[in-house]
């Protein structure tokens, strides 16, 4: 997909702010239902697919080129502590989860299918702010 | 008839460039319609579509017509994308809920980087 890559970079170079706003905004407005979502006993696959949805967009419209600028001007730097503020707030664990490992060390290794699943928007998070926040 | 045309085995070089741009505008199109699931799945045919155009980058007869016509589809297909994005999931429930995030996974998965 190389030539539509090519493409599709120099075409979003004009639309970076929007789809920045647009899945900022979503994430913003997703949260409290994701953060209520931590406490059910059951696992909202498709909310947690559309979580990762949005991380795997502002992951893609961060890494256009004009992001990797070095030289970051005042409004770039307080946008990076607004996405690193989004990534914090979407890698906290349940409470349970969190009580689990402290009563239970050995409980963190577990890769059940369940636990996976249940982390999959954590695991997801995690993998983002690796590569955008820390390049 | 276009998409009969698109699947048939008849299909040449020559044909497929008069083909899909109609297909893509159609698509596109689509991502006007009131359901978030045709809008989705008009997002897959379309990165299909775009799938297979690659294969004609390179050759020398299409270099040019392939990328004239990913250029200028491409800015219309990014301002859809964004107003998908933008699709205020907190206003929808039950089916309707779900079909929106088919709609943003979708979204995801046809911008390039994203697959």
């Amino acid at each position: 997909m190389a030539l539509l890559e090519r493409a599709f970079q120099s075409v979003l170079q004009r639309y970076l702010d929007p789809l920045l706003d647009t899945t900022i905004s979503s994430l913003e407005a997703i949260y409290q239902q994701y953060y209520t979502s931590l406490t059910s006993p059951t696992i909202s696959i498709p909310l947690n697919r559309y979580i990762i949805s949005l991380f795997g967009i502002l992951h893609i419209v961060l890494r256009s080129p004009s992001f990797n600028s070095g030289q970051k001007n005042f409004h770039r730097k307080a946008l990076d502590q607004h996405i690193l503020f989004q990534a914090v707030k979407f890698a906290q664990l349940p409470d349970e989860t969190v009580n689990l490992w402290i009563h239970d060390p050995i409980s963190i290794v577990d890769d059940s299918i369940e636990a996976t699943t249940r982390n999959a928007v954590r695991t997801a998070v995690l993998a983002f702010a690796i590569e955008v926040l820390y390049p | 008839m276009v998409d009969g045309e698109f699947i048939s085995e008849t299909l040449t070089d020559e044909s497929y460039f008069s083909i899909v741009p109609p297909i893509i505008q159609r698509l596109l199109a689509m991502q006007s319609d009131s359901s978030f699931l045709v809008r989705a799945k008009a997002q897959s045919v379309f990165r299909a579509c775009m799938e297979q155009m690659e294969m004609y980058k390179d050759t020398s007869a299409f270099q040019g017509t392939v990328r004239s016509f990913i250029e200028s589809a491409m800015e219309p297909w990014i301002s859809a994308l964004n107003r998908n994005v933008a699709v205020d999931i907190t206003a929808f429930s039950g089916d309707e809920f779900n079909a929106v995030i088919k709609l943003k996974y979708a979204t995801y998965k046809v911008v390039p980087l994203g697959g």
